[in-house]
Protein backbone atom coordinates (compact mmCIF):
# COMPACT_ATOMS: atom_id res chain seq x y z
CA UNK A 1 0.00 0.00 0.00
CA UNK A 2 1.07 3.69 -0.36
CA UNK A 3 1.48 3.49 -3.76
CA UNK A 4 -0.08 5.44 -6.73
CA UNK A 5 -2.52 4.10 -9.59
CA UNK A 6 -3.44 6.14 -12.72
CA UNK A 7 -6.28 4.33 -14.30
CA UNK A 8 -9.72 5.77 -15.76
CA UNK A 9 -12.52 5.30 -13.05
CA UNK A 10 -16.43 6.38 -13.72
CA UNK A 11 -17.98 8.29 -10.57
CA UNK A 12 -20.79 6.12 -9.28
CA UNK A 13 -22.07 8.26 -6.27
CA UNK A 14 -20.47 11.02 -4.14
CA UNK A 15 -21.12 11.42 -0.22
CA UNK A 16 -20.46 14.46 1.69
CA UNK A 17 -17.28 14.19 3.94
CA UNK A 18 -16.24 16.59 6.49
CA UNK A 19 -16.45 20.39 5.92
CA UNK A 20 -15.32 20.37 2.16
CA UNK A 21 -14.71 16.76 0.81
CA UNK A 22 -16.14 14.39 -0.77
CA UNK A 23 -16.52 10.01 -0.65
CA UNK A 24 -16.48 8.85 -4.12
CA UNK A 25 -17.16 5.84 -5.23
CA UNK A 26 -15.50 4.81 -8.30
CA UNK A 27 -15.61 1.83 -10.73
CA UNK A 28 -11.85 2.00 -11.86
CA UNK A 29 -10.73 0.11 -15.15
CA UNK A 30 -7.63 -1.23 -13.13
CA UNK A 31 -9.06 -1.82 -10.08
CA UNK A 32 -12.88 -2.16 -10.08
CA UNK A 33 -14.73 -0.60 -7.66
CA UNK A 34 -13.15 1.61 -5.25
CA UNK A 35 -13.69 4.49 -2.33
CA UNK A 36 -11.80 7.32 -2.60
CA UNK A 37 -11.83 10.48 -0.45
CA UNK A 38 -11.23 14.02 -2.85
CA UNK A 39 -9.93 16.82 -0.78
CA UNK A 40 -11.33 20.20 -0.78
CA UNK A 41 -13.91 19.70 -3.39
CA UNK A 42 -16.40 21.95 -2.19
CA UNK A 43 -14.26 25.24 -2.43
CA UNK A 44 -14.29 27.56 -5.00
CA UNK A 45 -9.99 26.91 -5.63
CA UNK A 46 -10.43 22.90 -6.04
CA UNK A 47 -9.01 22.24 -8.87
CA UNK A 48 -10.20 18.42 -9.03
CA UNK A 49 -14.32 19.64 -8.98
CA UNK A 50 -14.54 19.24 -12.85
CA UNK A 51 -13.48 15.41 -13.20
CA UNK A 52 -15.33 14.04 -10.21
CA UNK A 53 -18.37 14.55 -10.57
CA UNK A 54 -21.23 11.90 -10.60
CA UNK A 55 -21.48 10.04 -13.70
CA UNK A 56 -17.89 11.40 -15.03
CA UNK A 57 -15.89 9.54 -17.08
CA UNK A 58 -12.61 10.60 -16.04
CA UNK A 59 -8.63 10.01 -16.10
CA UNK A 60 -7.61 9.89 -12.22
CA UNK A 61 -4.54 9.61 -10.16
CA UNK A 62 -4.82 7.69 -7.07
CA UNK A 63 -3.13 7.72 -3.95
CA UNK A 64 -3.57 4.19 -2.15
CA UNK A 65 -3.74 4.51 1.39
CA UNK A 66 -4.02 1.98 4.21
CA UNK A 67 -8.15 2.55 4.65
CA UNK A 68 -8.79 4.81 1.66
CA UNK A 69 -8.00 6.12 -1.58
CA UNK A 70 -7.22 9.53 -2.18
CA UNK A 71 -8.23 11.61 -6.13
CA UNK A 72 -4.69 13.30 -6.48
CA UNK A 73 -5.27 14.26 -9.79
CA UNK A 74 -8.99 13.84 -12.11
CA UNK A 75 -9.00 15.10 -15.78
CA UNK A 76 -12.93 14.78 -17.12
CA UNK A 77 -12.84 12.65 -20.53
CA UNK A 78 -16.84 12.76 -20.36
CA UNK A 79 -19.21 14.19 -17.97
CA UNK A 80 -22.17 12.89 -19.92
CA UNK A 81 -23.40 16.09 -19.77
CA UNK A 82 -27.50 14.65 -21.42
CA UNK A 83 -27.62 12.51 -17.75
CA UNK A 84 -27.50 16.15 -16.06
CA UNK A 85 -30.25 17.87 -17.89
CA UNK A 86 -32.92 15.92 -17.59
CA UNK A 87 -34.31 14.51 -14.88
CA UNK A 88 -35.98 11.37 -16.04
CA UNK A 89 -32.12 10.14 -17.75
CA UNK A 90 -30.56 11.27 -14.42
CA UNK A 91 -32.94 9.03 -12.41
CA UNK A 92 -32.29 6.11 -14.72
CA UNK A 93 -28.16 7.10 -14.50
CA UNK A 94 -28.53 7.13 -10.44
CA UNK A 95 -30.43 3.59 -10.95
CA UNK A 96 -27.58 2.47 -13.29
CA UNK A 97 -24.92 3.33 -10.92
CA UNK A 98 -26.68 2.20 -7.77
CA UNK A 99 -27.53 -1.44 -9.13
CA UNK A 100 -23.87 -1.35 -9.98
CA UNK A 101 -22.45 -0.33 -6.76
CA UNK A 102 -24.46 -3.21 -5.24
CA UNK A 103 -23.97 -5.48 -7.72
CA UNK A 104 -20.35 -5.64 -6.94
CA UNK A 105 -17.70 -6.26 -4.51
CA UNK A 106 -14.72 -3.82 -3.70
CA UNK A 107 -11.41 -4.20 -5.30
CA UNK A 108 -12.31 -6.80 -8.33
CA UNK A 109 -10.87 -5.86 -11.58
CA UNK A 110 -13.70 -6.66 -14.18
CA UNK A 111 -12.78 -4.72 -17.53
CA UNK A 112 -16.28 -6.29 -19.16
CA UNK A 113 -18.29 -5.03 -16.30
CA UNK A 114 -16.20 -1.35 -16.99
CA UNK A 115 -17.18 -1.18 -20.55
CA UNK A 116 -20.46 -2.15 -19.88
CA UNK A 117 -21.54 0.81 -17.56
CA UNK A 118 -19.37 2.98 -19.44
CA UNK A 119 -21.22 2.29 -22.82
CA UNK A 120 -24.55 2.15 -21.07
CA UNK A 121 -23.92 5.86 -20.14
CA UNK A 122 -23.44 7.00 -23.86
CA UNK A 123 -26.33 4.99 -24.35
CA UNK A 124 -28.94 6.82 -21.73
CA UNK A 125 -26.81 9.93 -22.95
CA UNK A 126 -28.39 9.36 -26.81
CA UNK A 127 -31.27 7.08 -26.87
CA UNK A 128 -34.65 6.91 -25.56
CA UNK A 129 -34.09 6.11 -21.56
CA UNK A 130 -36.64 3.51 -20.88
CA UNK A 131 -34.64 1.54 -24.25
CA UNK A 132 -31.41 2.26 -22.52
CA UNK A 133 -32.06 1.47 -18.85
CA UNK A 134 -33.46 -1.67 -19.63
CA UNK A 135 -31.03 -3.12 -21.91
CA UNK A 136 -28.50 -2.16 -19.02
CA UNK A 137 -30.29 -3.46 -16.36
CA UNK A 138 -30.68 -7.04 -17.90
CA UNK A 139 -26.70 -6.85 -19.21
CA UNK A 140 -25.92 -5.44 -16.08
CA UNK A 141 -27.53 -8.76 -14.04
CA UNK A 142 -26.03 -10.85 -17.08
CA UNK A 143 -22.30 -9.54 -16.37
CA UNK A 144 -23.02 -9.53 -12.46
CA UNK A 145 -23.80 -13.36 -12.75
CA UNK A 146 -27.50 -13.43 -12.31
CA UNK A 147 -28.40 -13.99 -15.82
CA UNK A 148 -32.26 -15.14 -15.47
CA UNK A 149 -33.43 -18.13 -17.57
CA UNK A 150 -36.46 -16.90 -19.87
CA UNK A 151 -36.02 -20.19 -22.46
CA UNK A 152 -37.25 -23.37 -20.87
CA UNK A 153 -38.80 -24.04 -17.59
CA UNK A 154 -36.26 -23.82 -14.55
CA UNK A 155 -38.11 -26.09 -12.61
CA UNK A 156 -38.93 -29.45 -14.71
CA UNK A 157 -36.38 -28.22 -17.42
CA UNK A 158 -39.27 -28.17 -20.36
CA UNK A 159 -38.68 -26.40 -23.37
CA UNK A 160 -41.12 -24.61 -26.13
CA UNK A 161 -43.88 -23.37 -23.40
CA UNK A 162 -47.12 -22.40 -24.53
CA UNK A 163 -47.76 -20.00 -21.49
CA UNK A 164 -44.56 -18.53 -19.42
CA UNK A 165 -44.89 -17.47 -15.96
CA UNK A 166 -41.56 -15.17 -14.06
CA UNK A 167 -40.69 -16.58 -10.58
CA UNK A 168 -37.78 -13.80 -9.16
CA UNK A 169 -37.01 -16.37 -7.00
CA UNK A 170 -36.32 -19.17 -9.22
CA UNK A 171 -34.54 -17.02 -11.25
CA UNK A 172 -36.69 -17.72 -14.59
CA UNK A 173 -39.77 -18.74 -16.38
CA UNK A 174 -41.54 -21.77 -15.27
CA UNK A 175 -43.91 -23.77 -17.03
CA UNK A 176 -48.28 -23.92 -16.20
CA UNK A 177 -47.97 -27.20 -14.88
CA UNK A 178 -45.11 -26.14 -12.13
CA UNK A 179 -46.82 -22.82 -11.26
CA UNK A 180 -50.03 -25.28 -9.95
CA UNK A 181 -46.78 -26.55 -7.38
CA UNK A 182 -45.57 -22.91 -6.77
CA UNK A 183 -47.29 -20.96 -4.37
CA UNK A 184 -46.71 -17.50 -2.64
CA UNK A 185 -46.24 -14.08 -4.18
CA UNK A 186 -44.36 -12.76 -7.16
CA UNK A 187 -45.28 -14.76 -9.83
CA UNK A 188 -46.66 -12.98 -12.57
CA UNK A 189 -47.56 -14.54 -16.41
CA UNK A 190 -44.93 -13.26 -19.17
CA UNK A 191 -46.06 -12.76 -22.81
CA UNK A 192 -44.43 -14.47 -25.65
CA UNK A 193 -43.49 -10.97 -27.54
CA UNK A 194 -42.11 -9.81 -23.30
CA UNK A 195 -39.39 -12.82 -23.40
CA UNK A 196 -38.51 -11.79 -27.39
CA UNK A 197 -37.24 -8.00 -26.46
CA UNK A 198 -35.28 -9.30 -23.34
CA UNK A 199 -33.46 -11.67 -25.27
CA UNK A 200 -33.14 -8.69 -27.74
CA UNK A 201 -31.93 -6.32 -25.16
CA UNK A 202 -29.62 -8.73 -23.49
CA UNK A 203 -28.35 -9.79 -27.00
CA UNK A 204 -28.75 -6.80 -29.53
CA UNK A 205 -25.49 -4.55 -30.50
CA UNK A 206 -26.54 -1.27 -28.36
CA UNK A 207 -26.33 1.03 -31.99
CA UNK A 208 -29.31 -1.18 -33.12
CA UNK A 209 -31.73 -1.41 -30.06
CA UNK A 210 -33.52 1.75 -31.39
CA UNK A 211 -34.86 -0.66 -34.15
CA UNK A 212 -37.10 -2.67 -31.74
CA UNK A 213 -40.28 -1.85 -31.72
CA UNK A 214 -41.99 -2.71 -27.92
CA UNK A 215 -45.40 -2.76 -26.90
CA UNK A 216 -46.56 -0.41 -23.68
CA UNK A 217 -47.61 -3.92 -22.00
CA UNK A 218 -44.40 -5.65 -22.81
CA UNK A 219 -42.80 -2.68 -21.32
CA UNK A 220 -45.00 -3.27 -18.72
CA UNK A 221 -44.25 -6.48 -18.07
CA UNK A 222 -40.44 -6.36 -18.25
CA UNK A 223 -40.24 -3.06 -15.56
CA UNK A 224 -42.27 -5.74 -13.41
CA UNK A 225 -40.59 -8.50 -13.49
CA UNK A 226 -36.78 -6.70 -13.77
CA UNK A 227 -37.93 -4.70 -10.78
CA UNK A 228 -39.20 -8.15 -8.93
CA UNK A 229 -36.40 -10.15 -9.89
CA UNK A 230 -33.56 -7.25 -9.01
CA UNK A 231 -34.87 -6.79 -5.46
CA UNK A 232 -35.11 -10.22 -4.84
CA UNK A 233 -31.38 -10.66 -5.96
CA UNK A 234 -29.97 -7.70 -3.89
CA UNK A 235 -32.53 -8.27 -1.15
CA UNK A 236 -33.43 -4.57 -0.72
CA UNK A 237 -35.13 -1.97 -3.15
CA UNK A 238 -33.00 0.60 -4.71
CA UNK A 239 -33.69 3.85 -3.73
CA UNK A 240 -33.42 5.50 -6.91
CA UNK A 241 -36.53 2.93 -7.87
CA UNK A 242 -38.24 4.87 -5.73
CA UNK A 243 -36.94 8.43 -7.17
CA UNK A 244 -38.02 7.16 -10.59
CA UNK A 245 -41.55 5.60 -9.27
CA UNK A 246 -42.15 9.28 -7.91
CA UNK A 247 -41.23 11.24 -11.84
CA UNK A 248 -43.05 8.99 -13.56
CA UNK B 1 -14.11 6.10 30.96
CA UNK B 2 -12.97 5.61 34.55
CA UNK B 3 -10.31 8.15 34.13
CA UNK B 4 -12.15 11.16 34.61
CA UNK B 5 -15.00 12.10 37.18
CA UNK B 6 -18.32 11.15 35.79
CA UNK B 7 -19.17 14.49 35.29
CA UNK B 8 -16.47 15.46 33.09
CA UNK B 9 -16.72 12.07 31.12
CA UNK B 10 -20.06 12.80 30.02
CA UNK B 11 -18.91 16.22 29.06
CA UNK B 12 -16.28 14.79 26.74
CA UNK B 13 -18.85 12.33 25.85
CA UNK B 14 -21.19 14.85 24.91
CA UNK B 15 -19.15 17.07 22.60
CA UNK B 16 -17.66 14.11 21.05
CA UNK B 17 -21.22 13.91 19.34
CA UNK B 18 -20.53 17.02 17.12
CA UNK B 19 -19.44 16.80 13.53
CA UNK B 20 -15.81 17.02 12.93
CA UNK B 21 -15.00 16.25 16.54
CA UNK B 22 -12.91 12.98 17.87
CA UNK B 23 -12.51 11.72 21.39
CA UNK B 24 -9.11 13.79 21.52
CA UNK B 25 -10.71 17.44 20.67
CA UNK B 26 -13.79 16.47 23.16
CA UNK B 27 -11.16 16.06 25.55
CA UNK B 28 -9.36 19.35 24.97
CA UNK B 29 -12.63 21.33 24.82
CA UNK B 30 -14.02 19.75 27.87
CA UNK B 31 -10.67 20.74 29.93
CA UNK B 32 -10.71 24.42 27.93
CA UNK B 33 -14.60 24.91 29.83
CA UNK B 34 -13.13 23.38 32.76
CA UNK B 35 -10.57 25.81 32.92
CA UNK B 36 -12.40 28.97 31.63
CA UNK B 37 -14.80 31.21 34.50
CA UNK B 38 -18.15 30.01 35.44
CA UNK B 39 -19.68 32.65 33.74
CA UNK B 40 -18.37 31.71 30.25
CA UNK B 41 -19.33 28.21 30.91
CA UNK B 42 -22.93 29.32 31.65
CA UNK B 43 -22.95 31.58 28.84
CA UNK B 44 -22.26 28.48 26.56
CA UNK B 45 -24.73 26.50 27.77
CA UNK B 46 -27.55 29.29 27.79
CA UNK B 47 -26.95 29.97 24.21
CA UNK B 48 -27.21 26.47 23.68
CA UNK B 49 -30.44 25.62 25.07
CA UNK B 50 -31.76 29.48 23.71
CA UNK B 51 -31.27 28.92 20.22
CA UNK B 52 -32.27 24.96 20.67
CA UNK B 53 -35.99 26.57 22.52
CA UNK B 54 -36.55 29.84 20.38
CA UNK B 55 -35.13 28.72 16.92
CA UNK B 56 -37.86 27.46 14.49
CA UNK B 57 -38.88 27.65 10.76
CA UNK B 58 -40.09 30.85 9.67
CA UNK B 59 -43.75 30.13 8.53
CA UNK B 60 -43.09 32.01 5.16
CA UNK B 61 -39.70 31.15 4.04
CA UNK B 62 -39.17 28.05 5.87
CA UNK B 63 -35.99 29.27 7.25
CA UNK B 64 -34.17 29.48 10.72
CA UNK B 65 -35.60 31.98 13.06
CA UNK B 66 -36.32 32.87 16.61
CA UNK B 67 -39.49 35.94 15.39
CA UNK B 68 -42.06 34.71 12.98
CA UNK B 69 -42.05 35.33 10.69
CA UNK B 70 -37.98 35.85 10.02
CA UNK B 71 -36.62 39.48 9.79
CA UNK B 72 -36.42 39.18 5.92
CA UNK B 73 -39.60 38.23 5.43
CA UNK B 74 -41.18 40.93 7.79
CA UNK B 75 -38.92 43.78 5.93
CA UNK B 76 -41.20 45.37 3.51
CA UNK B 77 -38.56 46.91 1.98
CA UNK B 78 -37.60 44.36 0.02
CA UNK B 79 -38.87 43.62 -3.92
CA UNK B 80 -41.88 41.02 -3.26
CA UNK B 81 -41.41 39.99 -6.96
CA UNK B 82 -38.80 37.97 -6.98
CA UNK B 83 -37.59 35.03 -4.90
CA UNK B 84 -34.42 32.84 -4.39
CA UNK B 85 -34.70 29.65 -3.63
CA UNK B 86 -31.93 28.11 -1.91
CA UNK B 87 -30.74 24.70 -0.15
CA UNK B 88 -30.00 25.36 2.98
CA UNK B 89 -29.76 28.54 5.85
CA UNK B 90 -26.61 29.09 5.50
CA UNK B 91 -26.70 30.01 1.69
CA UNK B 92 -29.60 32.59 2.72
CA UNK B 93 -26.41 34.39 5.01
CA UNK B 94 -24.32 33.88 2.26
CA UNK B 95 -26.35 35.89 -0.51
CA UNK B 96 -26.98 38.64 2.49
CA UNK B 97 -23.39 38.87 2.57
CA UNK B 98 -22.86 39.79 -1.36
CA UNK B 99 -25.75 42.83 -0.52
CA UNK B 100 -26.34 42.33 -4.28
CA UNK B 101 -30.06 40.47 -3.78
CA UNK B 102 -33.40 42.54 -2.56
CA UNK B 103 -35.91 39.84 -2.76
CA UNK B 104 -36.86 37.02 -1.13
CA UNK B 105 -35.63 33.74 0.02
CA UNK B 106 -37.09 30.22 -0.03
CA UNK B 107 -35.24 27.56 2.16
CA UNK B 108 -35.75 23.79 0.99
CA UNK B 109 -33.43 22.39 3.29
CA UNK B 110 -31.80 19.91 1.79
CA UNK B 111 -32.09 18.77 -2.22
CA UNK B 112 -33.43 15.74 -4.31
CA UNK B 113 -31.28 13.15 -4.36
CA UNK B 114 -32.18 10.19 -6.69
CA UNK B 115 -29.56 7.47 -5.15
CA UNK B 116 -30.08 8.69 -1.34
CA UNK B 117 -33.69 8.42 -2.32
CA UNK B 118 -34.52 11.99 -1.29
CA UNK B 119 -37.41 12.79 -3.18
CA UNK B 120 -39.70 16.29 -3.40
CA UNK B 121 -41.20 15.24 -0.66
CA UNK B 122 -39.07 15.46 2.07
CA UNK B 123 -38.22 19.27 1.57
CA UNK B 124 -40.17 22.32 1.36
CA UNK B 125 -41.45 22.32 -2.41
CA UNK B 126 -45.15 22.63 -0.67
CA UNK B 127 -44.98 25.83 0.91
CA UNK B 128 -42.90 26.80 -2.04
CA UNK B 129 -45.68 26.28 -4.19
CA UNK B 130 -48.10 27.68 -1.63
CA UNK B 131 -46.36 31.09 -1.73
CA UNK B 132 -46.26 30.52 -5.71
CA UNK B 133 -49.57 30.83 -5.89
CA UNK B 134 -50.91 33.51 -3.12
CA UNK B 135 -48.24 36.16 -3.88
CA UNK B 136 -47.33 38.37 -7.12
CA UNK B 137 -44.20 37.60 -8.34
CA UNK B 138 -41.89 37.69 -11.52
CA UNK B 139 -39.30 35.64 -11.09
CA UNK B 140 -38.21 32.39 -9.00
CA UNK B 141 -33.95 32.47 -9.27
CA UNK B 142 -33.18 28.87 -8.19
CA UNK B 143 -29.66 29.01 -6.67
CA UNK B 144 -29.18 25.46 -5.61
CA UNK B 145 -25.90 24.25 -5.69
CA UNK B 146 -24.37 23.07 -8.97
CA UNK B 147 -23.99 18.76 -7.58
CA UNK B 148 -26.08 16.86 -9.35
CA UNK B 149 -28.59 16.65 -6.36
CA UNK B 150 -28.73 20.83 -6.73
CA UNK B 151 -29.70 20.16 -10.23
CA UNK B 152 -32.00 17.42 -9.69
CA UNK B 153 -34.12 20.11 -7.54
CA UNK B 154 -33.51 22.63 -10.48
CA UNK B 155 -34.86 20.79 -12.98
CA UNK B 156 -37.75 19.78 -10.89
CA UNK B 157 -38.61 23.30 -9.62
CA UNK B 158 -38.72 24.53 -13.04
CA UNK B 159 -40.79 22.16 -14.57
CA UNK B 160 -43.21 22.28 -11.29
CA UNK B 161 -43.01 26.39 -11.44
CA UNK B 162 -42.81 26.70 -15.38
CA UNK B 163 -46.63 25.67 -16.67
CA UNK B 164 -47.53 28.94 -13.55
CA UNK B 165 -46.69 31.37 -15.90
CA UNK B 166 -43.66 32.26 -14.02
CA UNK B 167 -40.04 33.50 -15.23
CA UNK B 168 -37.62 30.53 -13.70
CA UNK B 169 -33.95 31.81 -13.46
CA UNK B 170 -30.82 29.46 -12.75
CA UNK B 171 -27.55 31.04 -11.17
CA UNK B 172 -24.66 31.45 -13.54
CA UNK B 173 -21.94 28.70 -13.43
CA UNK B 174 -18.23 29.73 -14.90
CA UNK B 175 -14.90 30.90 -14.11
CA UNK B 176 -15.08 32.48 -10.58
CA UNK B 177 -13.43 35.58 -9.63
CA UNK B 178 -9.61 36.16 -9.49
CA UNK B 179 -9.44 32.37 -11.54
CA UNK B 180 -6.98 31.33 -13.48
CA UNK B 181 -8.46 30.03 -17.31
CA UNK B 182 -5.49 27.59 -17.27
CA UNK B 183 -6.38 25.66 -14.41
CA UNK B 184 -9.99 25.92 -14.99
CA UNK B 185 -11.95 22.58 -15.69
CA UNK B 186 -13.32 21.33 -18.98
CA UNK B 187 -17.12 21.74 -17.73
CA UNK B 188 -16.98 25.04 -15.92
CA UNK B 189 -15.65 26.29 -19.68
CA UNK B 190 -17.93 25.02 -21.49
CA UNK B 191 -20.20 26.37 -18.86
CA UNK B 192 -19.00 29.82 -18.78
CA UNK B 193 -18.90 30.13 -22.55
CA UNK B 194 -22.63 29.00 -22.63
CA UNK B 195 -23.36 31.70 -20.34
CA UNK B 196 -21.31 34.54 -21.92
CA UNK B 197 -23.06 38.30 -21.56
CA UNK B 198 -22.55 40.82 -24.10
CA UNK B 199 -19.76 43.98 -22.91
Amino acid sequence: MGETLKTSAIVLRAHNYSEADQLLVLFTEKMGKLSAIVKGVKKPKSKLRGGVQVFSHTNMELFLGKNLATVTQAEPINTFAPLREDLFRMGCGAYLAELLDSLTPEGERDIDLYRLILSGFHLLSIEEPWLAVTAMKIRLLRQGGYQPQMEDCTDCGQGSLAEKFFSPELGGVICQHCLSKKTGPGIIKISGESCVIFKQLMNMELTKLNRLRISANAKRELDEILDLYITFCLGKKLKSKEFLDNLA
Amino acid sequence: MFYYADAVAKLIEELAKLPGIGPKTAQRLAFHILRGSKENAFSLAKAIVNAKEKVGYCSVCCNLTDVNPCRICSNPGRDPSLICVVEDPRDVAAFERTKEFKGYYHVLHGAISPMEGIGPDQLRIKELLDRLHKEELKEVIIATNSSIEGEATAMYLAKLIKPLGIKVTRLAQGIPVGGDIEYADEVTLSRAFLGRREM
